[in-house]
Parts: structure tokens; C-alpha cells; sequence
């Protein structure tokens, strides 16, 4: 955790957008909140849901987090982030089932279970909160990005190659692997996917290099 | 690294092809051409993945590394006579790009690599996989054969109805709706003899298996033989005991955790047939054990370290022939280390 | 004799069949975290079943008082983080005043146990799916263990997992999300899907 404090110190903009959006993508590099993404996002709609209520869960909880005081014990402060998070879900939630009811009830239990994610209760204390407000926004802004480009990403891969559809509608897939339409098949393409990012890094670092 | 006694990992693996090649020539005696185009499309799936992922990883390929061949040839054993090519390429790759070289390759691996390769197009393509021609009849070349020619295998009605359909001597001779290479329980019982005797399976582990399993489904089937036989051939339960648990690289170590884990095994198989009524238990079960494998692996050479330390206490006079082994393969390690 | 046969049942049900990470992935991110280490492992074990027990417990008495499932469901996250919070911090608490070096031995891990989705999620799928307060404690602890289970199984394979012997494409995070798919692949096997051919 000190090894990313310093890094985050002598962040750049440019290097906080990279290492965001590739290098530490918060999905495919991090590991962080991929229990509604194996479970709920075997489409793209559902994975638009998925990014839509995860950012306007997020990003507001951990902007309303950064002005708890750090006097306060850890103790008491991790419990009052998870208690924001529930403050902000209703709203949140008023406001997405408004607009797409029906895709929020699909989520089930998973909607709810957003509040206390991994960027809420870890990453804000070991990264977020130690800068500056202005590249804490930043930071948190294509962080969520990251994701939820990860995510939608994902969404259109599981649905093509899980079920052969795209949008819901079917194309001619010759073969569906209705295995990845299942949660075990959620975490190989997860893994697969994950490993397939690194490829992609070398690449890049090796290209930079020449 | 495997092997005990001087046995080395070619002999082992020599041991296997010679008795997995003789079920496959028996596949094709009852299954017809088919079976052998099947066998061979598979093996050489496995051996032209294994050799370009190697070739990706920038890593020196070992001339007498047959190991992606017996796992293609272990695979091609499990699916049926009318699988569809292009599933059995399917699972080739799964099963070397995935559960072997992703994890490190040849003795790296977690997972049985046949057995994850299996399971993963089973559950995938379960209309194709778990349904078996009859045996000598003749299957068209064609990659999808016509469904009114399949049937689904003589397990699933034991599992369904709770007794055995087929006699004992058409169960020995592998007379019944399955997969390619699994049913000739006489020759599966006379390679597993062989095997032992060259000890290139562990003894240890697969008796412990087979008496676990066969005793409790004698009991669970009311006294039954027949349907300890049903057991044993449906399902590829003694096939899967012999070839997939019992490998050599998904293998612990030391004596006692062979039992252990044997004993293992043979619950779960039982466990997973009779209460989740599931088609060919002892895959699942192989996979759900190889983790527990390596941790009493570990187990048992910390025990055995711990002993060591108080040798003189324990054993004044000479340690116990097991306890000496595992000792012996923790002196070993040392060396390596 | 029942009702021992029902809690076996029960408990064979939430530990293994619908087990938190394999057939839920709840709490995956916390998987990661906690396999690092086989020190902790047992009292990180022993303190999320506790933590899921009691709050089961607790959730069931609140859902006798309170219609949580009516109009007032967006409140229901609220409610429940209250419940956490409060067992996280009496327990803290006692622990600090009546066994304070286990209180310091705890308190390394004991906010990844309390504060994670496989906990609130318990919480979530019990007042959904139980019923009776047996139901809900046996699921609680089910909950608990199977969550620990994954975690164990994680554990054991971890140095493998993360050797230089995989290729660096696949070293750590990928090559953990494949093999928990492989083992869910099998622990699927245990919900005895019968197929339809």
C-alpha cells in the first residue's frame, strides 16, 4: 500500500488517466467489485444498468466520504462510509427506477449490494483520500470510467459468445458457448479477459520502447 | 519428481499410452472409423496446442514430453463416438491452453487437464456430449449425427431409476450406451493390475477409492452387486479412478495423503451420483479434490518435518517405513531447494 | 429426527451448493485480499461466521417488527448497515475491554470480515429466502462457512497460483478468476442439473 501512495503522490494527469482506464483497470487489473459483474451482466443492457447505478453510486458516496474528518477511529469512519453509501442508494435508487425500472429489478439483490464495494471500504482510504481534492475527483472520475468501460466491454462479449445475441436480438452465431452464460462461466471469462489486458500491456510497453 | 523407487516420469507416462492406446484400439473395434477420426483429431489438437502455446511462452519444448498426448488420448476416451469435430476441438483446447499451460504446463498444473477440458464442453454442448451411439453400428462421417441414432447413456437410467439395466457380462465387455474407451470394465480391471504392479498409479490411492465407493454403493443399492458393477462401468467411474485421479501430476506425494485423498475421492463420487443425481460424478469430483490434494500433501511433509525434528524422541530405534518415505522425499526437496 | 435431517439439509444447501463465491461470486474482491495469507486464515474464518450468525439472527427479529419487503425496501440497505455497524462495533468493544490482546491480534482483519458483500449479501438472500429461525441461523452459518471454504481453497493454491512458473499473462488475479471458475464448473455438479437428453 506505501508502494501506491508514493506512485499516486507523483501522479501526472496523464499517467492517473492511463493507469485507470489500463494499467490498473479497477475490473480486469484490480479485481474490484466483480460480484454483480459475473452475476448480472450476461448482456449489454444489463451491463449499461450495471455501469450506470454502479458510477451514480460511487462516485457520489465517495465524494460525500472525502469530507469525513480523519480524526475519527477507523473503526468508526469505515461504518460511516458504508452508512453513506446507504444514504445515497436512495436516492439513486428513486431516480433509476424512474428511468429504467424494469433492467434495476433484474439486478435483484445486487443493486443494493453496491453500496459497500471495494472502492468504498478499501481503495478510498489506501488511495483516494490521500490526494488533493481536485485530482481525487479526477482520479475517482476515470477510475469509474474504467470500469464501467470494463464492464460494457465484458457485457458485449458474454452476450455474443454466451447466448449469441447482441442488444437481445439474435445474430447467426455458428457456435454458443451457453457456459459463460452461467457464473463459472463469468469468472473464465473474467480470467481470460484479465490475461488478455496483460497481453495487450506488453505490447504496449514493448512498442513504447522501439 | 513423481515417481518413487527409480521409476522415472517416461516410464510412467509409457505405462499409460501402452494401456490408453489398447482401449482406444478397442473404441475402434466397437465404434468404428469414426472413433478413430475422433481419437486422432483430438490427440492432435492436443499436441499442436501444446506445442504453440509452449512456442508463445518463448519456452524449450522437450522432445519426449508425450504428456499432451495422453491427455488428448484421455479425452478422446470420455466423449462419445459421435461428437461433433469441432467440439472435440473445443475441448482439446480448453483443456491444454487453459488448465495446463495457463497454469504453468507439464507439472504445473491443478487441474487434471482431460477432466476440465470434459467438463467444460459437457456442460456446454450437454445435447451432443451425453448422448452415445450404440456400439457396432455405423456412424456416418458427417460432424453432427442424426439425433434418432443417440441415446442417452445406461447411467443416467440407473441414476434415475435406481437399478441396473444391463447385465453383468455385457457391463464387463462395455456392452451399453457410453462413451468411447470407458466401459470395457475387464480390460479397465486388468490395466489397473498392470498399472499398480508397475507402479505407475498409485495402489494406495486407487484401492482406497474403490473399496470407499464400491462399499457404499453396495450398501446404498440394498446389496446389490450388479449395481456395484453398473457403477463402476457407467459413468466412467473406473476409468476416471484410473486415469484421472490417480495421474501421476494431480497425485499428492506421500503415502498418507494418497489414502486421504483416495478416500476422498470415492466419497465424493458416491456423494455426487446418489444425492445430486449428476452424470459422471467422478469428474466433478477429481476437480473438487485437487486443491485438498495439495494441501494434505503439505500437510503431511510439515507433520513428517515435525517429526524429524524429534526423531530421536519418537523413533529410537527405526522409523516407520511410510514416515521414512515421506522423509526422504522432504530431504529431496531440500536438495532441489 | 426431522428436524436434524432439515439443518443437515440446509446446511449442505448454503455451504456448498449455493456457495457464496462459487454459485453467487459474493465477495470475490474480498477473496482476493483475504487468500494472501494462510496465517490469519482461521481467525478470519471464525470471525465472519460470527458476524454472519449474529446478523441473521438480528435480521430476523427486525424482520418480524418491521415489513422490510413492502414500500419501505430502499430503507432496507440503511437498516442493514445499521445492524453491521453496531455488532462490528459491541464486538470490537467487548473484545477491547475483556481480551485485549486478541483485540489486538483481530484487529487487522476484522473490518475486511464485517464490511464485505458476502455478509451484507447473507443478509440480502436470507430475509428473501427463510423463513422459520432455524432457517435463518443454519443459513447464516452456512453462509459463513462456505464463504471461508472458497477462501481455504483459495488459499491452499495461492504460491501456485502466483509462481513464476505461469506465464506472466496469467500470473495472479486472471489465472484465480479461472481456476474458482473451473472449481464452480464442478461445484455446479452438486445442484444435480439433470439434463434433458
Amino acid at each position: 500500500m506505501d508502494k501506491d501512495r508514493d506512485i499516486v503522490k507523483e501522479n501526472s494527469c496523464k499517467t492517473i488517466i492511463y493507469n485507470a482506464m489500463l494499467k490498473k483497470n479497477p475490473m480486469l487489473a484490480s479485481g474490484m467489485v466483480i460480484a454483480p459483474v459475473i452475476m448480472t451482466v450476461d448482456s449489454l443492457p444489463r451491463a449499461l444498468t450495471l455501469a450506470a447505478s454502479f458510477s451514480l453510486i460511487t462516485f457520489f458516496t465517495l465524494l460525500i466520504s472525502s469530507f469525513v474528518p480523519k480524526s475519527i477511529v477507523y473503526t468508526v469512519r469505515i461504518i460511516m462510509y458504508a452508512f453513506i453509501g446507504a444514504m445515497v442508494y436512495v436516492p439513486a435508487s428513486i431516480a433509476l427506477e424512474y428511468f429504467i425500472p424494469e433492467q434495476i429489478e433484474r439486478m435483484g439483490i445486487f443493486f443494493p449490494l453496491l453500496i459497500i464495494n471495494s472502492f468504498v471500504i478499501y481503495r478510498s482510504e489506501s488511495i483516494f483520500f490521500l490526494e488533493s481534492k481536485g485530482k481525487m475527483m479526477l482520479d475517482i472520475f476515470f477510475c469509474i470510467l474504467g470500469y464501467d468501460a470494463a464492464v460494457l466491454l465484458y457485457g458485449i462479449i458474454r452476450e455474443i459468445i454466451g447466448s449469441g445475441t447482441a442488444w437481445e436480438t439474435i445474430i447467426g452465431m455458428p457456435v454458443i458457448f451457453s457456459v459463460f452464460a452461467e457464473p463459472f462461466g463469468g469468472f473464465l471469462l473474467l480470467g481470460i479477459m484479465a490475461a488478455l489486458l496483460r497481453v495487450v500491456l506488453l505490447t504496449i510497453k514493448r512498442v513504447k520502447q522501439k | 519428481m513423481y515417481s518413487k523407487s527409480g521409476k522415472t516420469e517416461t516410464s510412467i507416462m509409457t505405462d499409460m499410452l501402452i494401456v490408453l492406446l489398447v482401449l482406444a484400439a478397442v473404441s475402434v473395434y466397437y465404434y468404428g472409423l469414426r472413433a478413430a477420426l475422433v481419437i486422432a483429431i483430438t490427440v492432435g489438437v492436443c499436441c499442436i496446442t501444446d506445442f504453440i502455446s509452449i512456442k508463445l511462452r518463448k519456452k524449450d519444448t522437450v522432445v519426449n514430453d508425450i504428456s499432451a498426448f495422453i491427455t488428448g488420448l484421455t479425452l478422446s476416451m470420455m466423449l462419445p463416438a459421435s461428437v461433433p469435430y469441432y467440439e472435440a476441438v473445443i475441448a482439446a483446447v480448453f483443456a491444454i491452453v487453459i488448465a495446463k499451460q495457463a497454469f504453468g504446463g507439464h507439472g504445473c498444473e491443478i487441474f487434471n487437464a482431460a477432466a476440465a477440458g470434459f467438463l467444460f464442453i459437457s456442460l456446454c454442448f450437454p445435447e451432443n456430449i451425453l448422448t452415445y451411439p450404440m456400439y457396432f453400428e455405423k456412424i456416418p462421417f458427417s460432424s453432427l449425427v442424426p439425433s434418432d441414432m443417440l441415446k442417452s447413456s445406461m447411467v443416467k437410467l440407473f441414476i434415475t431409476s435406481g437399478s441396473p439395466s444391463v447385465s453383468a457380462p455385457d457391463l464387463l465387455v462395455g456392452k451399453f450406451s457410453g462413451p468411447m474407451g470407458t466401459g470395457f470394465v475387464a480390460i479397465l480391471l486388468v490395466a489397473a493390475v498392470f498399472l499398480a504392479l508397475r507402479r505407475s498409479v498409485s495402489a494406495i490411492a486407487l484401492s482406497a477409492e474403490v473399496v470407499v465407493s464400491g462399499i457404499a454403493v453396495f450398501l446404498l443399492s440394498g446389496f446389490d452387486p450388479n449395481a456395484v458393477l453398473t457403477f463402476f462401468a457407467g459413468g466412467m467411474t473406473l476409468f476416471g479412478m484410473i486415469f484421472l485421479s490417480c495421474e501421476y501430476s494431480s497425485m499428492p506425494q506421500t503415502r498418507s495423503s494418497r489414502l486421504l485423498y483416495g478416500i476422498l475421492v470415492g466419497g465424493l463420487t458416491v456423494l455426487l451420483q446418489y444425492y445430486s443425481k449428476t452424470e459422471n460424478a467422478i469428474v466433478y469430483a477429481v476437480i473438487i479434490a485437487a486443491p485438498f490434494g495439495i494441501e494434505l500433501d503439505r500437510k503431511a511433509l510439515s507433520f513428517a518435518e515435525m517429526l524429524k525434528n524429534r526423531r530421536g524422541l519418537f523413533f529410537r530405534s527405526k522409523p516407520l517405513k511410510h514416515v521414512q518415505e515421506t522423509l526422504d522425499i522432504l530431504d529431496k526437496n531440500d536438495e532441489e531447494k | 429426527m426431522e428436524l436434524v435431517k432439515n439443518i443437515i439439509l440446509t446446511a449442505f444447501t448454503s455451504i456448498i451448493i449455493e456457495n457464496t463465491i462459487f454459485s453467487r461470486a459474493l465477495g470475490t474482491s474480498t477473496l482476493i485480499l483475504v487468500a494472501k495469507s494462510r496465517k490469519n486464515l482461521f481467525g478470519f474464518g471464525l470471525s465472519v461466521t460470527y458476524i454472519t450468525a449474529i446478523v441473521s439472527i438480528i435480521t430476523y427479529f427486525v424482520g418480524k417488527i418491521f415489513d422490510l419487503n413492502g414500500d419501505a425496501y430502499i430503507y432496507v440497505p440503511l437498516v442493514y448497515i445499521f445492524i453491521l455497524g453496531s455488532v462490528y462495533i459491541l464486538t470490537l468493544l467487548c473484545l477491547w475491554r475483556f481480551a485485549p490482546p486478541l483485540f489486538l491480534k483481530i484487529r487487522k482483519y476484522v473490518h475486511i470480515s464485517a464490511f464485505n458483500c458476502a455478509v451484507l449479501g447473507a443478509m440480502f438472500i436470507i430475509s428473501k429466502y427463510c423463513v422459520t429461525f432455524i432457517d435463518y441461523l443454519v443459513h447464516g452459518i452456512g453462509i459463513g462457512l462456505g464463504f471461508v471454504l472458497a477462501v481455504y481453497m483459495t488459499a491452499v493454491v495461492y504460491d501456485k497460483i502466483y509462481s513464476e512458473k505461469a506465464p506472466y499473462a496469467f500470473r495472479g488475479y486472471p489465472l484465480m478468476m479461472i481456476y474458482l471458475g473451473i472449481l464452480g464448473m464442478a461445484f455446479w455438479g452438486f445442484s444435480g442439473h439433470m439434463m434433458n437428453y
